[in-house]
């Protein structure tokens, strides 16, 4: 240590400093705030802060977001088969890839599924999109299965369908836009 | 040269140290939704971490404590237990994510649930807590963190448009099919993840912990302003690999497997077992740190012996129970179910709003001449520091009504 260095002060031990002042007590305010705000959005994304859609615009919104989440988890089940088939990865791998697109489109079809169409003109919109995306969790879960079964032929006829979902979810995709 | 070794270790370190679970899955996310176009939020969060770990390491050599020890006496207890409990809740969600993380990287590589990796993962974090030697800690998971470099190379495997990257990263506007509101959402959360609190705490602490005076402050500095813009570089690697891979294929990243869809998609298995070694790297050597920093924030504060290195862990009974209690907390919140990328995406937006609680101290114990001497800010980084306090209470604001306005991002 430097002689120009100061002197090093002893550690205080919970020590209690003198009342802060102006600026500390606008940290102190600050730091409530904060906290405060912290607890509350625990509190928000324990509840998961979303609501039913109350709306045909809210409704159209919540379709147009789940038709994107379902091609993103088909066109992931489309690269894992395409990695399986050019033995690309190892087993586990895929698999647990497979399994986790395949929970995330199930998630999306119950909670989409869930959702009460605000008006009559919405039910068509609310079967096509119900069955593309049964159809992509069925899809998902026939790669999941031939994967783990080392099923080449399996595979591919999984990413052939996958191929097929995927295309209509494109197209559903550009019609909600 | 040994002088030269150490430095280079240390730089080594700093970038490998350097990402954890909320950088990985963040850069993924945004580069398969965005592109580039946020890669200027990177830049900022990484000139801020550097500005301000170069504070922390300051006040540490100088002063021989740690900064959240001085903070408490400096602003006074009531100022410091807000802080501390800040703090403390922000540092506890991103240590379950890393432990999620963590988890989730051995169940790529083998295939059993998450679940059942959970509590080996805290016991190994424990066990290294616990027995590893403090420098050998850091320099293990920092060095295997190099193994995310993998990213780097599978970019350049990729053979992207490097025009229309730049052309994307200069853009600063949403993709056209994306709303400016969600854009800023995630700038938000990326801003959260690259200057996470707990990063700094456990920063200036091992600075205690490894005895620093002020002639270490050189070595520091260099890894701080080597090391952390090179770490920062890996990230926008990872960034690069999701929007020349992902996004053209219309993925958005949701799970750990698909960040790494880029990489074996360039380099088959031999870059699979790199990235999965990478990141179990980066998310077990952020989950020590933030169990640390947890462990150093309470016992900083009660004033309570503490450190790996400084005593024994008999002489810092306290210390290593808040640590054991902090992991079992940890644990027994992943084990809900929850899924752990949406526990990172929630950790690093809340990160974001506890900033500047974690700076501004900083920034006022690093200009106290009555800790500092003549060693205090400069002007030229008080100028700077001051900006990125307005910025930070910026984004400390706008965080959770943002979150709430776009559902988190949806």
């Amino acid at each position: 240590m430097n002689a120009s260095d100061p002197p090093r002060p002893e550690r205080s031990r919970g020590a209690r400093g003198p009342r802060p002042a102006r600026g500390e007590r606008t940290v102190l305010a600050g730091a409530r705030t904060a906290l405060a705000g912290i607890l509350a959005a625990l509190v928000l994304a324990a509840t998961a802060c979303t609501a039913p859609p109350l709306n045909a615009d809210a409704y159209l919104h919540d379709a147009r977001q789940t038709t994107v989440d379902l091609l993103s988890a088909a066109r992931t089940g489309i690269l894992v088969a395409e990695l399986a088939e050019d033995d690309r990865a190892f087993q586990p791998y895929l698999e647990v890839s497979a399994k986790d697109v395949e929970e995330s489109a199930r998630s999306l079809t119950d909670t989409f599924g869930a959702l009460q169409p605000p008006t009559p003109e919405l039910d068509g919109l609310r079967d096509e999109l119900t069955d593309l995306s049964d159809a992509t969790v069925h899809d998902l879960s026939a790669l999941r299965i031939a994967l783990r079964r080392g099923n080449a032929d399996g595979v591919v006829e999984a990413s052939e369908k996958l191929h097929e979902t995927a295309s209509a979810l494109v197209d559903l995709r550009k019609e909600l836009r | 040269m040994r002088i030269l070794l150490s430095v280079t270790l240390g730089i080594l370190t700093a970038i490998g140290g350097f990402l954890d679970i909320g950088d990985l899955v963040a850069a993924a996310v945004i580069g398969s939704r965005f592109g580039m176009s946020l890669a200027w939020v990177l830049v900022v969060g990484v000139t801020g971490m550097v500005l301000f770990s170069e504070m922390a390491a300051r006040v540490t050599a100088i002063s021989g404590r740690a900064v959240f020890d001085l903070v408490r006496e400096r602003l006074g207890a009531r100022a410091g237990l807000a802080n501390l409990l800040a703090s403390y809740i922000i540092t506890l969600l991103t240590m379950s994510a890393q432990i999620g993380g963590i988890a989730l990287a051995l169940e790529l590589a083998s295939s059993i649930h998450y679940l059942l990796w959970v509590p080996v993962a805290v016991f190994l974090v424990w066990v290294v807590i616990w027995r590893m030697p403090f420098g050998w800690m850091e320099k293990t998971y920092g060095l295997l963190g190099l193994a995310l470099v993998v990213f780097g190379v599978a970019l350049w495997r990729l053979g992207p448009d490097w025009g229309e990257l730049m052309s994307s990263a200069t853009r600063f506007s949403p993709p056209p099919d994306e709303e400016w509101s969600v854009w800023s959402y995630y700038a938000i959360a990326l801003f959260g993840a690259t200057m996470t609190p707990y990063s700094v705490l456990f920063f200036s602490s091992s600075g205690v912990e490894e005895k620093w005076t002020p002639r270490d402050l050189v070595t520091a500095r260099v890894n701080a302003f080597v090391g952390f813009p090179l770490g920062g570089l890996l990230a926008l690697a990872i960034m690069g690999c999701a929007a020349t891979w992902l996004m053209p294929a219309d993925i958005e990243v949701e799970d750990l497997g698909q960040v790494a869809l880029p990489v074996v998609a360039a380099l088959g298995k031999l870059g699979l077992v790199v990235v999965i070694v990478g990141f179990f790297a980066a998310t077990f050597g952020a989950g020590l740190e933030s169990a640390l920093a947890a462990g150093y924030s309470v016992a900083q504060y009660f004033g309570w012996p503490w450190g790996k290195t400084v005593v024994s862990p008999a002489g810092a009974p306290y210390f290593h129970v808040v640590i054991l209690l902090s992991l079992m907390a940890g644990t027994l919140f992943i084990l809900t179910g929850i899924d752990p990328i949406k526990v990172v995406e929630y950790s690093i937006v809340l990160s974001a709003v506890a900033l500047p609680l974690t700076y501004l101290p900083i920034f006022v114990v690093a200009n106290d001449r009555g800790y500092m001497g003549d060693r205090v800010n400069s002007r030229f980084t008080n100028i700077v520091g001051s900006f990125y306090l307005v910025l930070l209470l910026m984004v400390s604001i706008v965080a959770i009504p943002l979150m709430l306005y776009t559902k988190a991002g949806q």
